[in-house]
């Protein structure tokens, strides 16, 4: 199973909810900005475009975990995305999660910056949605082993 | 294979691209009012449309051809096809087909006053003018794509 999660970048909210997900982040406690700046996979996203699928890794039961963005027609990419994996018969390998509801100002000024300014702004971001965010991953975990099972 | 043609709205370049691709629409000659309204979804679709994939039929190849409105999003659309396809493994699946640049004054002008402001019956027969004058040009994409369907296919069987 692949499980793609989707922001408006791509590098934002669903980069963190899918740093919980691989378990590089906790999903219970709120972290502390030393422990974003362990992400590597963030680095290596800093020049990536909106609408690249970006692979982040592997959880524990073996399923891929991916990042997109949107951009600012969310609407209209998440249905044209949703109807080309549709049409290719791919609806039951994969699982889309929507992350664009923690969105928010932090976000976007931390990755614009970058650096340590960047960091800490991004880290505030996070920081402010971070249990909603793990919610969502773990809703997704539960949905995963559902399907997994049928 | 999935030959998708997009555009701004999905109602006119697009639609006439898939409706000549689908031999609805002739690639010889010029076609009327009557024959370009004929084709589904032409000058149809509204805003809440937009990114919704229309299936507009089969061709003699045994390809599927569709239709999308993508407005301005059109390189995060490719990029987003491109990487759902080698995440999902159906690369070489689907094709994208870009008609905008066939897209001229009358057709926006038109397309803008028919869909937009809802007057049909100003805004139609001047998107159907813009159609006309294209319409050799998108005779020719199809042409393009069809020839280069085929050598993929070739590609494939050898």
């Amino acid at each position: 199973m692949k499980v793609f999660y989707f922001c408006s970048t791509g590098k934002g909210p669903s980069a963190i909810a899918a740093a919980i997900h691989l378990e590089m982040l906790p999903v219970d406690t709120i972290p502390q900005l030393k422990d974003y700046g362990q992400l590597s996979f963030l680095k290596k996203f800093t020049f990536n475009k909106v609408g690249e699928v970006l692979f982040v890794g592997r959880d524990k039961h073996g399923n891929c975990v991916y990042t997109f963005g949107l951009g600012r027609e969310k609407t209209l990419l998440k249905k044209a995305v949703k109807d080309v994996i549709k049409v290719n018969n791919k609806s039951n390998q994969c699982i889309l999660v929507d992350t664009c509801f923690a969105d928010n100002e932090f976000f976007k000024w931390g990755q614009r910056l970058g650096g340590g300014l960047g960091l800490f702004l991004y880290a505030k971001g996070s920081q402010s949605e971070y249990l909603k965010l793990a919610c969502t991953v773990r809703h997704t975990l539960k949905e995963l082993a559902r399907l997994v099972q049928t | 294979m999935k030959i998708i043609y997009h555009c701004y709205g999905g109602s006119h370049s697009s639609v006439t691209a898939a409706g000549i691709h689908l031999g609805l629409l002739p690639m010889d000659s010029i076609p009327n009012r009557v024959q370009l309204e004929a084709v589904p979804y032409f000058d149809e679709q509204v805003n809440s449309d937009h990114g919704n994939l229309r299936f507009m039929g089969i061709d003699e190849f045994g390809n599927e051809i569709y239709v999308i409105g993508r407005r301005n999003a059109f390189r995060e659309f490719q990029r987003l096809v491109a990487g759902f396809s080698e995440a999902l493994e159906f690369s070489g699946e689907v094709c994208l087909y870009n008609c905008m640049p066939y897209v001229n004054w009358k057709m926006v002008l038109g397309g803008f006053t028919s869909r937009r402001l809802g007057w049909v019956t100003i805004g139609r027969p001047i998107v159907v003018e813009g159609v006309r004058f294209s319409y050799l040009k998108i005779v020719s994409l199809v042409q393009n794509v069809k020839v280069q369907v085929a050598s993929n296919r070739k590609v494939m069987r050898q």
